[in-house]
């Protein structure tokens, strides 16, 4: 049919990144408010020394009390300055730290890194047979496994992790994102549930909220949340998470005002994933909760992406959905969503590329494997298309899944001159959408229908076209707004493109022909 | 700073037991170099020079709270003077001794009477060490570390925890060749069965070299008999580092954590901290490593690695741990850096 945005339902599973992202982002500084009672720093006391016996040792003792008290002066930064270039490199390397900007380092995180996981693997183990008792880095190591699509060798190391930092924010909730990811939810709730900060860290009651709603469980800690949304010793971007989390489960549970309330809260001061999650709702919604377009919140890829893609700007939507799969390169959301913007966009070979770097973390993912074969059809690798789609009738899919691949394969029928094959699928699946209710997707497989009819120049091709614009709702989404003005904009073109059957393809078409079974 | 007082017009005079005060000086910063405290170089009646720390009653008297100051001033002077006794009996070689001790009167001041304590003197401390030895030779600087081990085992051995390692409180000697180093300024010192006013104190030294579980106030799980001898530890691996790199331990240590977590930023509890404070201990040590010589490279980094672990409950000797003995017997560190140090020495002379 057409490639297709995973459009499953979303919530706040935390984002896993690599733990020096993840600290350098403040998504693992402390919530509570216990200050610890800090000792003065005597600058000028300290200063006076220096200046009495200038050395590089008492230079170097300056610099290391200024740096623990967090305490910075012009004169230090200007004694800092004087051991940029020394020949010890731990003294050159704190006297850069002396002169930093606290703030530089947060902004560092802002940029996504590329690195290959097995190398990555490869550091990592070298790292914890050094120290096996970094409970942070076998967090990383399950991370690294997950993207490679390891789950065994993920869960044994994410289970290290726990066991070395069970109360460990950050390890809490790499586990959860791991156990969702493998399609585990109960196992993330019931470990959520557990933690022994989960009714006093919004960070770990967030994600518990958010993964009870996912897998359809009564959140036994309504009022925990409720109480720590409360709580105004708590700062608001600690609680950004929980109050979308919240503010989405309340709107699925029918409660759509206080839903609303919540996830508009949850944007005030928000982490990139909440305020992912209120574009995701106003998608749904079909209603801007907040003006996000002013966001400065670091990595809010994804919500770039979704408002991009919801004013129907493909090229924006598939920039930041490639910069949101490279900062979560397991998430088959990330690459659902970004190949769908790329064959929004036209780029056939990205939608393909995004569709395939989702499905070495996925493997076997229905949608991946539908939006691949979709864009080598479109771009008219109908060869390889083809493998795909036999490939993909053995994957586990549900009906709905089943259903997208089906209607790919009608394209791919009409692209070899199969037309009758081709219209009779594409009419089913439309059938199947309508008796699910589902009438804007019914409207795009009506869309394409009606744009394969104009490229094989049939009879049909103008009625077809008519009566998919009368499926068409009268405020439809920037996806069908921006396939029908395209199919318009074929019409005059109509009959232009001959029907070539490419050799090789007999090979697949045996167990195509067959509708499936759940159709 | 009240320069009427007493404790600063001993320039020149003569004390009961002879020496003569030649010259005012700095004392070094922390805790137990205060506001109350002022030094003095002085010279004894055959000719030996000595350093005099002299306690400003005055002071403690201007403070807002002047009954708790004198209070903890004295008690903290003698506190100080009976250890620095007990180590000269018990002849801990390591650690610095005291020449003399007592009061004098200053006529005229208000109050007239000074305490004083005078110790060796010494040609400089380890910043001026680390400055003035090519730090590309480790062997002076493992020479350092190793009379440091001996002068905290020798303390430990005696029930005594320092609590206040850092690079001023290490003396040396024969700063311009075989320099020798010995243990100074017990002012934070602690005894077992001698109470003294610091003993209830969260850090009770300068905390720019204090361990983690002291500046994060940690729930620290470790018997109190052990638990300043865990520390100790912590700030014995740090001088070592600052030995051999220039920085202190826990300059380094921050260089690697994000700002969030660091003590004055961190509102959680020392558990919560943990994790991100073993990582950053993990790349501190990695990366010391590749900053040294590789003949001592490995074993030295092994040695801050454990010494300087954040973790009190990880931190010490691993192999005794696993056997149910004394992690925090320094002994093995002392044999280990005298080895090190020696095969330093052989290094620098064989590349000589």
């Amino acid at each position: 049919m057409s490639a297709f945005d995973g459009d499953s339902p979303r919530q706040l599973v935390p984002r896993w990144r690599p733990w020096r992202t993840t600290a350098r982002l403040g998504e693992s500084a402390s919530s509570t408010r216990r200050r610890h009672e800090a000792t003065v720093f005597d600058n000028e006391r300290a200063l006076s020394r220096f200046r009495d016996r200038p050395n590089v040792g008492r230079a170097a003792e300056l610099l290391t009390t200024a740096l623990v008290h967090d305490y910075r002066n012009e004169e230090i930064q200007a004694i800092a300055g004087d051991y940029l270039s020394d020949r010890r490199p731990l003294l050159r390397e704190l006297a850069a730290v002396t002169r930093m900007d606290p703030d530089e380092r947060v902004h560092q995180a802002a940029r996504v890194e590329h690195r290959d996981p097995r190398k990555r693997i490869a550091q990592l183990k070298v790292l914890l047979t050094r120290e096996p008792s970094n409970a942070l880095r076998w967090s990383d190591l399950a991370r690294e496994y997950t993207v490679l699509a390891q789950s065994a060798k993920a869960t044994s190391a994410i289970r290290v992790a726990l066991l070395l930092a069970p109360e460990n924010r950050f390890v809490l909730r790499s586990a959860a994102t791991l156990y969702v990811q493998i399609d585990e939810k109960d196992r993330a709730v019931r470990l959520l549930e557990t933690a022994p900060n989960l009714t006093v860290d919004p960070w770990v009651l967030a994600p518990y909220v958010a993964i009870s709603d996912l897998a359809d469980h009564k959140s036994h800690h309504h009022r925990d949340a409720v109480r720590l949304l409360q709580d105004e010793d708590i700062g608001q971007r600690d609680l950004a998470e929980l109050a979308a989390a919240l503010g989405t489960a309340e709107v699925n549970a029918g409660s759509g005002r206080r839903g609303r309330q919540l996830l508009r809260r949850s944007a005030e001061d928000p982490t990139e994933n909440s305020l992912a999650q209120v574009e995701w709702m106003s998608a749904r919604l079909r209603s801007r909760l907040v003006d996000t377009t002013l966001s400065d919140v670091l990595r809010d890829f994804e919500a770039r992406a979704r408002r991009a893609a919801y004013d129907g700007r493909w090229d924006v939507a598939v920039t930041s959905s490639s910069q949101w799969l490279d900062d979560q390169p397991f998430s088959a959301d990330a690459a659902c969503f970004g190949s769908f913007c790329a064959w929004m966009a036209k780029d056939w070979a990205k939608s393909n590329r995004i569709a395939n770097d989702g499905l070495r973390s996925n493997p076997g993912h229905p949608v991946l494997l539908n939006n691949a074969a979709v864009a080598l059809v479109e771009a008219g690798e109908l060869a390889k298309a083809g493998e795909i789609l036999s490939h993909s009738r053995g994957v586990r899919a549900q009906s709905r899944e089943r259903a997208f691949l089906a209607a790919t394969e009608g394209m791919f029928f009409f692209r070899i001159g199969m037309v009758e094959a081709g219209r009779h699928r594409y009419n089913r699946i439309i059938t199947f959408f309508e008796d699910n209710h589902e009438d804007e997707i019914a409207a795009r497989a009506a869309l394409i229908l009606a744009r394969e009819e104009i490229l094989a120049n049939t009879p049909e091709a103008h009625s077809s076209l008519r009566r998919a614009k009368a499926r068409m709702s009268a405020s439809p989404p920037a996806d069908l707004v921006t396939l029908r003005d395209r199919i318009a904009s074929l019409c005059p073109q109509a009959g232009i493109r001959p029907v070539v059957i490419p050799k090789g393809i007999e090979l697949s078409l045996d167990a195509l022909l067959k509708l499936p079974a759940t159709l | 700073m009240n320069e009427d007082s007493a404790a600063y017009r001993l320039t020149g005079m003569v004390l009961p037991s002879g020496w003569t005060v030649l010259e005012r000086i700095e004392m070094s910063p922390g805790k137990t170099g205060c506001a109350c405290s002022v030094a003095y170089l002085v010279e004894g009646p055959d000719g030996e020079q000595g350093f005099l720390k002299a306690i400003d009653y005055a002071a403690a008297l201007a403070s807002d709270d002047p009954p708790l100051e004198i209070a903890l001033l004295t008690n903290r002077y003698n506190a100080e003077r009976d250890l620095l006794k007990h180590c000269g009996d018990r002849k801990l070689g390591r650690v610095v001794r005291a020449l003399d001790a007592g009061t004098t009167r200053v006529p005229g001041a208000q109050p007239e009477a000074v305490s004083y304590l005078i110790f060796e003197r010494a040609d400089g401390d380890a910043r001026d060490a680390v400055s003035t030895f090519d730090e590309a030779d480790h062997a002076p600087m493992l020479r350092l570390a190793h009379h440091a081990a001996v002068g905290v085992s020798q303390l430990h051995s005696i029930s005594c925890a320092h609590q206040d390692l850092k690079p001023s409180n290490l003396l040396v000697w024969n700063l311009a060749a075989l320099a020798e180093a010995k243990l100074g300024d017990l002012g934070s010192a602690f005894l077992t069965g001698r109470p003294a006013p610091q003993d209830d104190e969260r850090v009770p030294g300068d905390p720019g070299y204090a361990a983690p579980e002291q500046l994060y106030d940690g729930d620290n799980k470790l018997p109190p008999a052990h638990r300043r001898i865990a520390a100790d530890m912590f700030m014995f691996g740090g001088l070592v580092c600052f030995l051999l790199t220039t920085v202190p331990y826990n300059g380094l240590l921050q260089m690697y954590l994000d700002r969030s977590f660091w003590w004055t930023q961190w509102e959680g509890t020392f558990a919560e901290v943990l994790p991100a404070l073993v990582d950053a201990h993990g790349m501190a040590v990695r990366r010391l490593e590749e900053t040294l010589h590789a003949c001592v490279a490995a074993d030295t980094a092994g040695v801050i690695r454990q010494l300087c672990h954040p973790d009190p409950m990880v931190r010490g000797d691993p192999k005794a741990r696993r056997f149910g003995m004394n992690p925090f017997d320094l002994t093995r560190f002392v044999s280990q850096l005298n080895l090190i140090y020696r095969r330093a020495s052989f290094e620098s002379r064989a590349s000589a």
